[in-house]
């Protein structure tokens, strides 16, 4: 009995198992073949970039793009949400893209890789080209690292950052604008008790934040209080921003609206989608933040309550008059890495996608879409009419993030008329310039900030929150400062203002 | 396991000792060449998966740049266990881990097993069916799926459980911003998600119960609950020790993404777990080395607590896992 089941059981195997070998040989020549293909497409420019919109840039255009500079595209969206995250775990694996878009946020953590030899550094090269020879040597300076150019940065003025209220409940409520810290603090106040939406309900705040303190609402404000952007120079020395009394005053205001309920509750954990619901379905009246993004919060709103109608206001007095933080004139770097560009060619080529792109007939394409289905042309100027503005978010706005050195761009044509309120915040925008607040350590090297700036950061934002929403009392707040300081803070403080002094004097 | 029986019964059944101990193994293998193929793909399985990566734990002791690779990244010795060690930090990041073990084997491990006892006592099948297969749902749904969900039903800005509270007259709970909250609401989704889905294995173990003893029971008296106490509990007690070992093996796996779902700035007092700590000041930062020499650690606390329970199995007369 058993000898016949072995022996059907041995015949039975001996039959199989060429095909289980076969199955498995099979199962990893598949997996062979598939990675071959991810990296075999050396051809196409591979590009990592973040995803501002709910979705992917409409493929037509990407198509156009790919025919005027005869280059094949590959390019990954990543959700703005996540895409540090993302960034960062393909840093650490080895995996980026051609071009990886790489915030100015997040540059400080990439600096190590890039000191390291990641990427191709491409002072060199840009003279070779007609327009990146034409980049502003300014701003290449600020994106630069220890004196070398690593990247094709993408222009932003230097502060965009205002107040996007509702203007209809401020007529309701009789009241104007705010212009000073109070009159901001009063309007929030009667935007939550005073029912500025007039349903008789008690369901209204005055304004909506999220988990982010720097480009949330809590920065925008200590601005208007006078906290210094990041650091302040103080006599010989750097002096980090939350040692500062008006950093202290900011946190004071804060923690008022949360205890009288003029904030969010939550606004320590709300997300930036959460936050801007709040905004769009006329539950705050007041989102403090881009002012570019106004026009796309009022086109959501609107399809909630055709009544709603906005202002912008870029002017808040506080005791130093008017003030507002500043990024550096670029908010992001596209960096090439060296592991996914073997060659000197290949790297020629991928710099070649990023000049041919700023000519006028791909960068107008970039900016504004196709001529006659997002945009008009009315002398030399661009229209951007009225209907085609959802079209133009959904289909072209992604892709502003591709464009390399745009507002310095001659290429470009200037737009005519344009929204309302896109119009305004662009007007304010430059406004803000005659009263920006610069980031003194922008360019300035400390060994300690790269290595645990991040990880020290968070016990500061820690004590922030929680001083906020009063888990923390002054004393407290200054006793977690003086943690970061133990835990390196000190050493950074002290490389800072070496560096910004140049050395000798200030050890 | 049957496999590796009929191989050792069909070894015992051939030892001719005549042969050098090398002849006779060759024999051996010829003898049994199917059965070796047979465990090929496995034991290349843990070779490549999981063998072979742990070469990647010398970097631990390495000052590691990805760029410079392995071999060429300098030798630190104990540097980054010795800044583990000394980290402000490093005891609450331990406790708050080891806490939130404690918890979960305290009030999650049990509900499984309870659930299944409870199931098994259903008569009617079709209802036992449904209800298995709709516990079973929620194990296949995202961390992020369920924090979101949480998120919404607890904010404090319109939240349903918040909006609840206040309707009946109390304070509104900020349960999103509190550091007491964060533990009682960790373990209650891991329960809403992992509990139906623990039942699976008990439901087997109790499947194979003899149904004799059910009876011999019965006619001996013995109603449902002593039944469930001296029959079923005892029948799969094996099953709960074992699965209990494995579980006590996963001490510090608590979930990355769950927690760092959670974590924000007024509870990281307790939610900070090793795992997140990893994240935010080893990975975010390109601390590959620290990180290593954290994860290394962590794996030597599981490794012991492995050994400890199994040892304790064992002296409880229980089979163990090894």
């Amino acid at each position: 009995m058993k000898t016949i089941e072995d022996n059907r059981f041995r015949r039975g195997m001996s039959r199989a198992a060429p095909f289980l070998m076969a199955g498995m040989l099979l199962v990893s020549c598949g997996q062979e073949a598939d990675t071959g293909k991810a990296t075999g497409e050396d051809s196409a420019i591979s590009i990592m970039a973040p995803l501002h919109f709910p979705h992917a840039p409409d493929l037509s255009i990407i198509g156009e793009i790919e025919r005027l500079t005869e280059t094949k595209l590959d390019i990954e969206w990543v959700p703005d949400g996540i895409y540090t995250d993302k960034m960062n775990t393909s840093l650490m694996t080895n995996s980026l893209k051609k071009a990886t878009f790489v915030k100015y946020t997040d540059y400080t953590f990439v600096k190590n890789a890039v000191r390291s030899g990641a990427f191709w550094e491409i002072g060199p090269y840009l003279d070779r080209f007609p327009n990146l020879r034409r980049l502003n040597p300014d701003i290449l300076e600020q994106s630069s690292l220890d004196g070398k150019i690593y990247g094709l940065y993408t222009e932003r003025l230097s502060s965009r950052q205002g107040v996007i209220l509702r203007q209809d409940w401020l007529e309701r409520l009789g009241r104007k604008a705010p212009s000073t810290i109070d009159e901001l603090y009063e309007t929030m106040q009667a935007f939550t008790y005073d029912d500025p939406d007039g349903n008789g309900l008690d369901d209204t705040i005055g304004v909506a934040d999220r988990n982010d303190l720097i480009f949330g609402v809590f920065k925008t404000i200590g601005s208007y209080f006078g906290t210094p952007n990041g650091w302040a120079v103080q006599g010989k020395a750097l002096v980090p921003e939350f040692e500062t009394p008006e950093y202290m005053a900011t946190m004071n205001f804060m923690r008022k609206l949360y205890e009288e309920k003029l904030i969010n509750q939550d606004f320590a954990v709300t997300s930036k989608e959460v936050q801007r619901n709040l905004f769009i379905r006329g539950q705050a009246g007041m989102y403090i933040g881009s002012m570019l993004d106004a026009q796309r919060l009022a086109d959501a709103a609107v399809r909630a309550n055709p009544e709603a109608r906005f202002a912008i206001v870029n002017r808040i007095e506080g005791p130093y008059g008017f003030r507002i933080w500043s990024i550096p004139n670029f908010n992001g770097l596209y960096l090439f890495s060296k592991k996914a560009i073997k060659s000197e060619e290949e790297l020629l080529e991928a710099l070649r996608f990023f000049d041919r792109s700023m000519e006028g007939d791909v960068a107008n394409l970039m900016k504004y879409g196709f001529e006659g289905r997002h945009y008009e042309v009315e002398g030399n100027k661009v229209r951007l009419p009225k209907e085609s503005q959802e079209m133009r978010n959904n289909e072209v706005s992604v892709i502003y993030t591709l464009m390399v050195a745009d507002l310095s761009n001659p290429n470009i044509m200037k737009v005519g008329e344009q929204d309302e309120l896109t119009a305004l915040a662009e007007r304010l925008s430059e406004d803000n310039e005659k009263f920006v607040v610069k980031d003194p350590t922008v360019g300035l090297k400390s060994d300690t900030y790269d290595e645990k700036g991040g990880e020290l950061y968070k016990i500061v934002s820690d004590a922030t929150y929680n001083y906020m929403l009063g888990h923390l009392d002054e004393e407290g707040f200054k006793r977690e400062v003086e943690r970061w300081k133990n835990a390196g803070g000190r050493d950074i403080i002290r490389e800072y203002t070496l560096d910004y002094f140049g050395g000798g004097d200030a050890g | 396991m049957r496999h590796a029986e009929t191989t050792a019964g069909a070894m015992e059944h051939s030892l001719p000792m005549k042969a050098g101990r090398r002849g006779e193994l060759w024999r051996r293998l010829r003898r049994n060449k199917w059965l070796y193929v047979m465990i090929l793909p496995g034991l290349l399985y843990f070779l490549i998966f999981k063998y072979a990566p742990m070469y990647g734990l010398v970097i631990s002791f390495q000052d590691f740049k990805p760029y410079k690779g392995i071999a060429d990244s300098p030798w630190v010795g104990f540097k980054h266990f010795e800044r583990l060690f000394t980290e402000p930090d490093f005891l609450q990041i331990l406790g708050n881990t080891l806490i939130l073990f404690g918890m979960n084997l305290l009030f999650f491990f049990p509900v499984p097993i309870i659930l299944a006892l409870l199931l098994n006592e259903v008569r009617v099948s079709v209802f036992k069916r449904t209800v298995q297969t709709l516990i079973y749902i929620p194990h296949f749904m995202s961390w992020v799926i369920i924090a979101s969900i949480s998120y919404v039903m607890l904010t404090m800005d319109g939240g349903i459980v918040n909006e609840l509270i206040a309707y009946f007259g109390f304070q509104k709970v900020n349960f999103l911003l509190s550091p007491e909250w964060f533990r009682p609401m960790y373990i209650l989704q891991v329960i809403w998600r992992e509990a139906g889905w623990g039942t699976i294995i008990y439901m087997a173990a109790i499947a194979s119960v003899d149904v004799e003893q059910y009876e011999a029971a019965r006619m001996d008296g013995a109603a449902r609950f002593r039944q469930i106490w001296h029959i079923t509990l005892p029948a799969i007690r094996g099953v709960i020790v074992v699965l209990l070992i494995l579980k006590i093996g996963d001490v510090l796996e608590l979930g990355f993404e769950h927690v760092y779902l959670l974590l924000n700035s007024m509870n990281r007092r307790v939610a900070e777990i090793i795992d997140t700590y990893v994240y935010t000041a080893g990975l975010r930062q390109q601390q590959f080395s620290y990180s290593a020499a954290i994860g290394f650690f962590k794996s030597f606390i599981g490794l012991l607590l492995v050994m400890l329970a199994n040892r304790l199995a064992r002296k409880m007369g229980e089979d163990g896992v090894y």
